[in-house]
């Protein structure tokens, strides 16, 4: 069966041989055809058209069934690679484009930034020699085709779920993987570190750093390159230019253009070669005419030189990277003479190869879409359209920005910060009704607590919308340029607590503690969207020190919402009782209170009525909720999705020095343990931090002295 | 460029190339400065259609460019025009002259038209169609070739002087 369809319309193929001379393009396609056919190797003749090359480039059909992908079957360590020529690479990159789209559309994910770097996850495959030598991906959620090209192809479909592959380079998991990457711009300096202990060591194998132009826009990255520069050590960094800086890459009307002049110098740097190539057109010419048109002509030349030595030596040749590029990054041939040109050097010294790329490269539902697909859920692969389940709620990030616009729509001074996360804040509604009193900063958290801090010291109320695990990069902006001063910047902290599928670098585990910690802050936490709402209004009508309020991911419980979305100011420092009882009383501190209330449900099913109560606060505590909680039960649990240090620590080191300590009360205080947790479904996160519904309840019967009973829920 | 030359072996006007300062960043294309332009077209950047009064519809074919040029010369030529205005329509004319040569030129022209879509559109939008008609244009292998012959070079140098160190 398969010699049959390796001659294909052989009518055709015969007339061709008879006529001479042959039409070459009508040999061309038979001979293209039968290349195909001769390396898929399998008797389905209508899979291999599926994948097929033409001239300007290689087409997908995505209509059917996932088409055969034989070349990538044969791949499953980057050595079965290295024997592979140009045109095997570049069906093998159409191959791995196929394997990504049909696995990311049964298990979600990051879909188009990987389809991006699928020639370039190739080509360095194929020219070095990994694990040995190290590829670092910044940020890490392009590397799909790095895990599929190393091993892990078989596990792609439990991407981001529990105890799946994770969705970011993860160490632990891989020999493959040299660095653990989440938050983005990290990538170079690890790389240059792991070049320095190459060096030190005598060791004599590449790093490689990929690094993307919205990581660009951080600050870290520009001190490693500045250190790479003055260190002097052989590191190649692989810029990625997609042109797309912040996320999702899309505002609600249309691409975004990306943020920063960075953006624009880079775009320069593509004009740029067009001059190089009028320098190199004037110089043959000025041979040619010679003689009298010689002054003219040098003078000429030196104009050009300089025109040129501005664009060229750019910004990272004065920071001591040599620069190389652009590149088209979907030329897998050029890549590879490239890479293999560069990894022939001895020493280079640190190396900036500039490539551009499409975000979401062929896969046409992705290239047209207006936030390119980033972070998608199961979709179908013929139309790209995704499968989002219907909720009855929306998320508490829609909640926050529906309610900062109406405090925004009394109140002119309000506006609003974020760090190249428009989609994830929620602030691109924000954005697009008050286009001018919105900022987004790229990706610079520093820098974007800062400037809050310069907009609030001048009368502002600037609301910063960071995500907690983000926030941690502004931090010490956070202690000496606000709270110091004691400057009404107000701290929107998204995806607090446990975040699920993108695991612990997204994990906000830390922010009660480290902003309750401030003397200035007055840290607040809402249980369900109606608080949310009621303490955003709280945080614009505090005006004298700085707030901060968190929130998780997910979506809202149901609670009744404001009139018109518009909240109210909460009396700062006063929690509520939600639920009367006896004996026990549990004090839960932000969304978490909602696991306290199942946990009392189950409760009363065993005849055990707790008081159930909401802190709001951490900071200011409600003292006298405590107290009163202290003298009327034998036991308080406080419970709250934070590490230790938190608001248990608060209360803890409040019914200490009240003396109440001294006394007959029994004090549990129940945090995030003390360690990691992996990505997976939030529910089973939340069953492993111990903090679900069932532990509390668990809890509460082993300190009434009825262990046993703890173990019969379910 | 070959023409530039002859203008410019003629033209007084040569004058030192200034950096022309746009809002969009420093490294603005200095392609004007290398004809030797004279500071006033900075304050406003002149269009070259607009002043060959082409109207802005795209493929405008090299017959319609020349008859305008021609037509507008014979205008504007300081020859022609009164004494009193002679500063103004010698200043009009090269212009004019400028204009003929980019568009005129092929390659030139292609050039031209896409620093008018970076300096209309925003800073990303505008790019992107036009990246991809002369995308390949832009990824000329030659570039890359040459900077790798650069570093291939500076690698040696490099390695001779540690081993001189050493």
């Amino acid at each position: 069966m398969a010699v049959f369809s390796v001659f294909v319309r052989p009518n055709q193929y015969l007339s061709s041989c008879l006529i001479p001379p042959p039409p070459p393009k009508l040999n061309h396609s038979c001979r293209q055809q039968l290349s195909v056919k001769a390396s898929a190797g399998n008797s389905d003749g209508e899979d291999c058209k599926l994948i097929r090359k033409e001239k300007d480039g290689w087409k997908i059909n995505y209509s059917g069934e996932k088409p055969g992908t034989p070349l990538l079957d044969t791949v499953k360590y980057p050595a079965h690679m290295k024997n592979l020529s140009t045109e095997d690479l570049e069906q093998l990159a159409a191959e791995l484009r196929v394997d990504i789209v049909y696995s990311v559309s049964q298990s979600g994910g990051h879909l188009s930034s990987s389809l991006g770097v699928v020639e370039l996850a190739v080509a360095l495959h194929h020219v070095f020699n990994t694990p040995d030598d190290k590829i670092i991906w910044d940020v890490g959620h392009q590397a799909y085709p790095h895990k599929i090209l190393t091993g892990r192809r078989s596990k792609m479909h439990t991407v981001r779920k529990t105890s799946g592959l994770a969705g970011f380079p993860k160490r632990d998991e891989s020999v493959y993987d040299a660095f653990g990457a989440g938050h983005s711009s990290t990538s170079i300096s690890a790389g240059l570190g792991m070049a320095v202990a190459r060096d030190l060591l005598g060791k004599n194998n590449n790093i490689i750093s990929v690094i993307g132009d919205g990581a660009m826009t951080a600050g870290q990255a520009y001190e490693a390159m500045n250190n790479a520069g003055y260190l002097d050590s052989n590191l190649i960094v692989i810029l990625n230019d997609n042109k797309q800086v912040s996320l999702p890459t899309a505002t609600l009307d249309g691409p975004a253009t990306p943020v920063g002049a960075l953006s624009s110098a880079l775009t320069k740097l593509q004009a740029s070669t067009q001059f190089r190539k009028l320098r190199e057109a004037a110089k043959s010419i000025t041979k040619k005419i010679g003689g009298q048109t010689h002054e003219v002509a040098a003078k000429v030349d030196e104009y050009a030189r300089g025109m040129i030595s501005a664009s060229g030596s750019t910004l990272f040749e004065e920071l001591g990277l040599y620069y190389i590029g652009p590149v088209d990054g979907h030329n897998v041939a050029d890549l590879v003479t490239i890479f293999q040109r560069v990894k022939a050097m001895p020493a280079p010294g640190p190396v900036l190869i500039h490539i551009m790329t499409e975000k979401g490269k062929g896969y046409p539902p992705a290239e047209a879409a207006a936030d390119k697909m980033h972070g998608v859920v199961k979709f179908d692969p013929k139309t790209g359209k995704q499968f989002k389940t219907k909720s009855p709620t929306l998320t508490y990030t829609q909640y926050f920005a529906e309610s900062l616009i109406k405090e925004a729509e009394i109140d002119d001074k309000i506006v609003a910060i974020h760090a190249a996360m428009g989609g994830g804040t929620g602030l691109n509604y924000f954005q697009k009704k008050f286009p001018d009193r919105c900022f987004d900063v790229g990706i610079a958290e520093q820098h974007a607590v800062t400037f809050a801090a310069g907009l609030a010291a001048e009368g502002l109320k600037p609301f910063c919308a960071i995500y907690s695990s983000f926030l941690q990069r502004g931090y010490d902006q956070v202690i000496h340029d606000v709270d110091l001063q004691k400057l009404p910047v107000r701290f929107a902290m998204d995806r607090a607590g446990l975040v699920g599928a993108d695991g612990p670098t997204h994990c906000g585990a830390f922010d009660i503690t480290y902003m309750a910690c401030l003397p200035n802050m007055v840290v607040m936490a809402p249980s369900d969207e109606a608080e949310l709402m009621n303490m955003v209004a709280t945080a614009a009508a505090i005006d004298d020190r700085p707030s901060c309020f968190r929130f998780p991911r997910g979506n809202g419980i149901g609670a009744l919402l404001p009139v018109n979305n518009k909240g109210t100011p909460l009396e700062v420092g006063k929690g509520r009782i939600l639920m009367e009882g006896s004996r026990v009383a549990i004090l839960g501190y932000g969304s978490i209170v909602q696991q306290c209330v199942e946990a009392a449900n189950k409760l009363k099913t065993r005849d055990i009525h707790v008081t159930v109560a909401d802190a709001r606060f951490c900071k200011p505590l409600d003292t006298e909720l405590i107290k009163q909680l202290a003298r009327e039960h034998e036991i308080l649990i406080t419970v709250e999705e934070g590490s230790i240090g938190g608001f248990g620590s608060h209360v803890s080191h409040f019914l200490s020095l009240s003396g109440i300590l001294d006394g007959p009360l029994k004090l549990r205080a129940m945090v995030l343990p003390d360690t990691y947790i992996d990505h997976g479904a939030p529910q089973d996160q939340l069953e492993e931090a111990g903090l679900s519904s069932r532990h509390i309840s668990a809890t509460v019967l082993s300190l009434l002295g009825r262990p046993k009973e703890a173990l019969q829920f379910n | 460029m070959e023409i530039s030359f002859q203008l410019q072996s003629n033209n007084p006007m040569l004058q030192k190339a200034r950096p022309k300062k746009n809002s969009h960043s420093s490294y603005m294309i200095q392609t004007i400065s290398c004809r030797g332009d004279g500071l006033e077209s900075h304050a406003k950047k002149a269009n070259f259609y607009e002043v060959l009064s082409l109207g802005s519809e795209n493929n405008i074919d090299l017959h319609d460019i020349k008859k305008a040029y021609r037509s507008m010369a014979r205008q504007f030529h300081p020859d022609v025009c009164a004494p009193s205005a002679k500063e103004e329509s010698t200043r009009k004319f090269i212009e004019l002259q400028k204009a003929y040569e980019t568009l005129s030129d092929p390659v030139l022209r292609q050039m031209y038209d896409y620093q008018l879509s970076l300096a209309d559109s925003s800073l990303g939008l505008g790019v992107e169609g036009f990246c991809m008609e002369v995308k390949r244009s832009i990824f000329q292998r030659e570039v890359w070739e040459e900077q790798l012959r650069g570093l291939h070079k500076r690698s040696q140098t490099r390695r001779e002087r540690r081993s001189m160190q050493n």
